[in-house]
């Protein structure tokens, strides 16, 4: 099985910050990686390195058949940012319009099914900056997916959402994921996602400090992915 | 698909979910909840209906197609198996489960063999009723 995404040693600093300072990770084909640590441990950082969108001081990231950042392996990652950023006066049927106008990898089949899904229908002709956060944020999966790539990276997808809301991305998650993709999804809502992960990665001070597949740390310790999680953090004290 | 849904709520995050969901068709296919024959739902479909990842699923039914108890038809979806041997089996193997649990728990309480047998035979013997209220 290749890895749809690797990463080793990564380092990045923002003027004195250490945002990154030797993030290993591996994103198996078909797997669904948790991306897990506290504000400020480098997850988005993280993220935008592998979606090409910033460069690594130093480390070495590959894509199955493309080179870092370059416009291959840009191409075929969709990067689902904890903002949504579109020009002033974007409708989101413009939204929509403006993926399908950019990706060459864009469906309107999986754009239909993940609008009804996550209950977007009603909002087509409103201004994505009038949406609500909650509502953005489902705007901004249905977007991600809509594109039938190999590589998802989701920043945050579940933040500020109400519990409905989460369980719609979720099952849209679920339901549009290809088969041989590799998901990659930073959150520190760890029990809501827990189910859907295969492996997690859990990330403090920018280093990986563990990583795991899930039903396999279950069965060594008896315990949720979210009591690791809450052990190695508060050990470290900066949760 | 009334049990998959059921089971999405029973499902426990502290034990590996490919164990509990193969625990849990295994039962239902014992007790005859689910028929022999009967077709599964396809990976997506049993995914989404659990709320897990579709790799959960794909190796629970590869564990069990390995076991024998579902089968695999080409283009057409995975089915439990119409074996009544099988099913019989696996009958067997959660009774003994059961019984094994049982006794564990009588031994821990200081119960031995022979009592633990007597004290069985008592509590069959007061009937339905009795059993209903212990249940």
């Amino acid at each position: 099985m290749q890895n749809m995404l690797e990463v080793s040693g990564l380092r990045k600093k923002f003027g004195s910050t250490r945002a990154l300072d030797g993030a290993d990770m591996a994103l198996p084909e078909g797997s669904v990686t948790g991306l897990l640590g506290p504000n400020a441990s480098g997850k988005t950082t993280l993220l935008k390195i592998a979606a090409g969108l910033l460069h690594p001081a130093s480390g070495q990231v590959r894509w199955p058949g493309g080179a870092a950042g370059g416009p291959r392996a840009r191409a075929s990652t969709a990067f689902c940012p904890d903002t949504l950023l579109f020009p002033h006066g974007t409708r989101v049927r413009g939204a929509f319009a403006f993926y399908r106008d950019m990706y060459p990898d864009y469906s309107q089949a999986r754009a239909d099914e993940l609008i009804a899904m996550l209950g977007l229908g009603e909002y087509s002709a409103q201004y994505v900056a009038k949406l609500s956060k909650g509502t953005r944020e489902r705007l901004a999966v249905a977007l991600t997916f809509s594109r039938h790539t190999s590589l998802y990276l989701l920043d945050e997808p579940l933040d500020g959402i109400d519990p409905l809301g989460k369980t719609k991305i979720i099952d849209a998650v679920i339901a549009l994921k290809p088969e041989s993709a590799a998901v990659l999804i930073s959150t520190h809502m760890v029990r809501d996602l827990e189910r859907i992960f295969t492996h997690v990665y859990f990330l403090s001070k920018g280093k990986t400090v563990f990583s795991g597949e899930c039903d396999a740390m279950r069965e060594a310790s008896g315990r949720t992915v979210e009591q690791a999680y809450l052990e190695v953090f508060t050990h470290e004290g900066s949760a | 698909m009334m049990p998959w849904e059921r089971w999405a709520h029973e499902l426990d995050d502290s034990s590996p979910i490919y164990k509990q969901l193969i625990a849990k068709i295994t039962g239902a296919f014992a007790c005859g909840q689910l028929a022999p024959g009967s077709r599964l739902p396809s990976v997506r479909e049993a995914a989404a209906l659990l709320r897990v990842n579709t790799n959960t699923i794909q190796r629970v039914y590869q564990t069990m197609e390995r076991d024998g108890i579902i089968t695999c038809r080409r283009g057409t979806g995975y089915y439990l198996s119409e074996s009544e041997d099988l099913r019989e089996g696996a009958r067997r193997a959660l009774a003994n489960a059961a019984l094994g649990r049982f006794r564990a728990e009588m031994r821990a309480l200081g119960y031995g063999g022979e009592n633990m047998a007597r004290l069985l035979g008592d509590y069959l013997s007061k009937g339905d009723e009795d059993d209903a209220k212990h249940a």
